[in-house]
């Protein structure tokens, strides 16, 4: 299958120091996903098959009250996630 | 290879894709709008069939499946979408052919979907989708290449404008007289020979291997899927910069989910829409009610009197004539929600209200369920289907019916009518409308309640998440929405008439036989089985304010709430027993000058009522919805003690206060 050879040189290669989590992300600034972290399953496939997963660009474009829900832009789409999710999504700003 | 199971029956061809790709829009393009909604057996899960003529003439069952984003998706929609693929459902084959609808704008997450059922073996046709929109922002796509990249047929079209239509009618024709069939198609037929009667075993996919997986690896392959697509689309798309969306809905969405505007407007939007159900309802409300009541009246003088008369005009006619008089109110509310969901706005309201029905439990999503509970807890329970979440569904399940819906506005409506007093507080607010409104919220803080207890209690152990796309702001189309309106409207008139029409006739049979022997003196109701029975329960709800009249009331409206209106009616002896209120109010009234219905016996009523879980229709829902007889009772046992409570404390208090 195709995807398999391309990702050889996978997505953990994209690992850093200055990673944080997507929650910490301020509005307005663009990541990059390097990891989804404990995650339980369902969430798991969910952020997957939503596009979130190591190697994506994403831009914050809005928080709620209290800082959740987050909404971010990746893709040709807005995503809204509670802030507890975005926990769970490891990311090195750009 | 001619299977003869293929030739019997018309050929199935599957339409699969993302929420909001425009799979309906290109679903009513194909079958030019005339299809049939069912339910798939045994879940409510809508099934929507329509049928395409293709150009040699031959006709192709046409499926719409519900909105999904991978083969693995959590909720009820999506896993409907994946046995129906795999042919696991009974009575629906295993697909001939997949038209897969993608979004133009968003390739990479559409096709994430679509590289699933590549390795599951389907058959596919590629319908790029939204063109206009993709070319609108600069977007290029050369679907050669992706045809290529991807080996399978590619068609770029516009459901919409209707751009593509007949090239997508031709690659699937040509798709299907090929003959061949997928691996996955022939291995189902396989298994279904095998079986021959038996229930064919579901096919596995071979996506089950990945649950095996763990978390990590998961997210590896997820990954590397993403990788591989981005990379073909890449290569097979030219932007010359980011699609970007435009800046005026851009604008209108900041300011729709901003901090400070974002909860003021909604509060604005959902107050004009109530304002909307409650006056503009009213006209044909009014209409309605008059039909039924002239219609009862001339039956009962046109037919000779006798059973047959009093059954009709007593009986049938009120009862069923009172369920058709919410119609003008469910319409309004299913256009206003229809009209928010079609543009885009429900999701912005979710999302504002995400955090604070967080803390009952709920998450934003359950917004849409609650305000559907408003009109009916039927459409209410069934659109939680698109709650992802276990738990946070069963939730929003046992809460909805705390709504006050539309049934109760009948009981509200005579109650206050009768005892309320037509004063202003302030000068400007009217004290019966204030009532009313005491109603609705005393409902919404108990489903608060009730959610947050649940959510500590039994439901305290199942994972709760909220991931969801945000569709893109548009202006709704009318047509789609009205489409929607006259489905809700026919399949509410259909649930419940059926309902409704047996009631009236058992409650008219019971109030009426057996007749009261000679020389028996006062209300002749007392003497029927109705009456006895009334009579009977009377010491366990007289703590509540009740007498026997009421307690008929109260069991005949067990199945509806609103029979409580026509049976008090009848109950209290008026000729004119047809939904015109004002002879009851009227009735009532007297009763309280004679001391024999007090108005805190009126407002301990009406606090029963919102608690009381008085619909067949609704336990029957939540049975289907929640696949367990465990929660339904407990749905109707918690209701019904919450009732009972609620009503025993209003009376017992108000009795010495007032």
């Amino acid at each position: 299958m195709g995807y398999i050879q391309l990702g050889l040189h996978g997505a953990s290669a994209v690992k850093g120091s200055q990673d944080k989590t997507l929650s910490s992300v301020r509005v307005g600034q663009k990541a990059v996903v390097s990891a989804l972290k404990s995650c339980p399953k369902d969430l798991l496939h969910k952020l997957i098959a939503m596009g979130v997963v190591a190697g994506s660009e994403v831009t914050v474009t809005q928080r709620g009250f209290f800082g959740s829900p987050i909404n971010i832009h990746l893709f040709g789409s807005v995503l809204s996630l509670r802030s507890s999710e975005a926990a769970h999504v490891q990311v090195q700003p750009l | 290879m001619n299977h003869p199971s293929d030739t019997s029956s018309p050929r199935t061809v599957a339409l699969v894709g993302n929420p909001n790709c425009g799979k309906t829009t290109l679903f009513n393009a194909l079958t030019g709008s005339s299809y049939k909604v069912a339910n798939y057996p045994g879940v409510t899960v809508e099934k929507k069939e329509g049928s395409l003529q293709l150009r040699d003439g031959t006709n192709v069952r046409l499926l719409d499946l519900p909105g999904t984003y991978a083969l693995e998706g959590s909720s009820i929609d999506e896993r409907i979408v994946t046995s129906v693929l795999q042919g696991s459902l009974p009575g629906e084959p295993c697909p001939d052919l997949i038209v897969a609808v993608v979004d133009a704008t968003n390739l990479e997450r559409n096709l994430f979907l679509v590289s699933e059922l590549i390795d599951e073996g389907f058959k596919i046709v590629l319908a790029v989708n939204m063109m206009d929109a993709a070319e609108h922002a600069g977007l290029k796509i050369y679907d050669e290449l992706l045809a290529r990249a991807l080996d399978l047929t590619v068609v770029t079209i516009s459901a919409r404008t209707k751009r593509g239509i007949d090239t997508l009618v031709e690659a699937v024709g040509s798709e299907l007289a090929r003959n061949t069939l997928s691996s996955r198609r022939r291995a189902w037929l396989a298994t279904q020979k095998r079986a021959s009667g038996a229930e064919a075993e579901p096919q596995a996919l071979s996506l089950d291997n990945l649950k095996a997986a763990n978390a990590d690896q998961l997210a590896e392959i997820g990954s590397l899927r993403y990788r591989w697509l981005r990379n073909i689309v890449e290569r097979s798309t030219g932007r010359s910069a980011e699609v970007r969306s435009n800046t005026a809905s851009a604008k209108l969405d900041a300011l729709l989910t901003s901090r400070i505007w974002g909860l003021p407007i909604l509060l604005l939007v959902f107050g004009l829409i109530f304002q909307a159900i409650f006056l503009w309802a009213q006209a044909p409300m009014d209409i309605i009610s008059g039909g039924v009541d002239s219609l009862s009246a001339w039956l009962s003088g046109a037919l000779p009197p006798g059973m047959l008369s009093s059954l009709v005009a007593d009986g049938i006619v009120p009862g069923v004539g009172n369920v058709v008089v919410f119609v003008p109110q469910i319409a309004i509310l299913f256009l206003c929600i229809g009209l928010l969901e079609d543009s885009g706005y429900l999701s912005r309201a979710a999302f504002l209200l995400d955090n604070i029905m967080r803390r009952f439990g709920l998450q934003g999503r359950a917004f849409i369920p609650l305000l559907s509970s408003f009109a009916c807890a039927i459409p209410g329970i069934l659109s939680t289907r698109t709650i992802p979440s276990r738990s946070d569904r069963l939730a929003t399940i046992m809460i909805a019916p705390l709504m006050s819906c539309s049934a109760r506005l009948p009981v509200y409506a005579v109650l206050i009518g009768a005892f309320v007093p037509q004063t202003l507080v302030w000068g400007v607010v009217s004290l019966q409308g204030l009532v009313l409104l005491a109603m609705y919220a005393l409902g919404v803080i108990a489903a608060c309640a009730v959610a947050w207890v649940l959510k500590r209690t039994l439901l305290r152990k199942d994972p709760s998440f909220f991931v969801m796309e945000m569709p893109p702001l548009r202006r709704p189309l009318l047509k789609v929405v009205l489409r929607g309106v006259v489905d809700s409207v026919v399949s509410f008139l259909k649930n419940a008439s059926t309902v409704i029409l047996a009631c009236s006739v058992i409650v008219w049979f019971l109030a009426s036989y057996p007749k009261p022997t000679e020389g028996f003196e006062g209300n002749p109701v007392q003497a029927s089985y109705a009456g006895q029975l009334g009579t009977a329960i009377e010491p366990a709800i007289r703590p509540l304010g009740f007498n026997w009249e009421i307690g008929i009331g109260i069991i005949s409206s067990f199945p509806a709430r609103e029979v409580f209106v026509t049976t008090l009616s009848t109950i209290y002896n008026i000729s004119d027993d047809s939904g015109d209120n004002e002879g009851l109010i009227k009735n009532l009234q007297e009763r309280r000058d004679n001391g024999t219905f007090s108005t805190v016996t009126a407002i301990s009523l009406m606090v029963f009522y919102v608690f009381a879980c008085m619909c067949m229709s609704t336990l029957a829902v939540a049975r289907r919805e929640t696949g367990s007889w465990g929660w339904t009772v407990g749905m109707f046992v918690y209701m019904t003690a919450l009732a009972y409570i609620a009503s025993l404390i209003t009376f017992q208090v108000g009795s010495r206060l007032l």
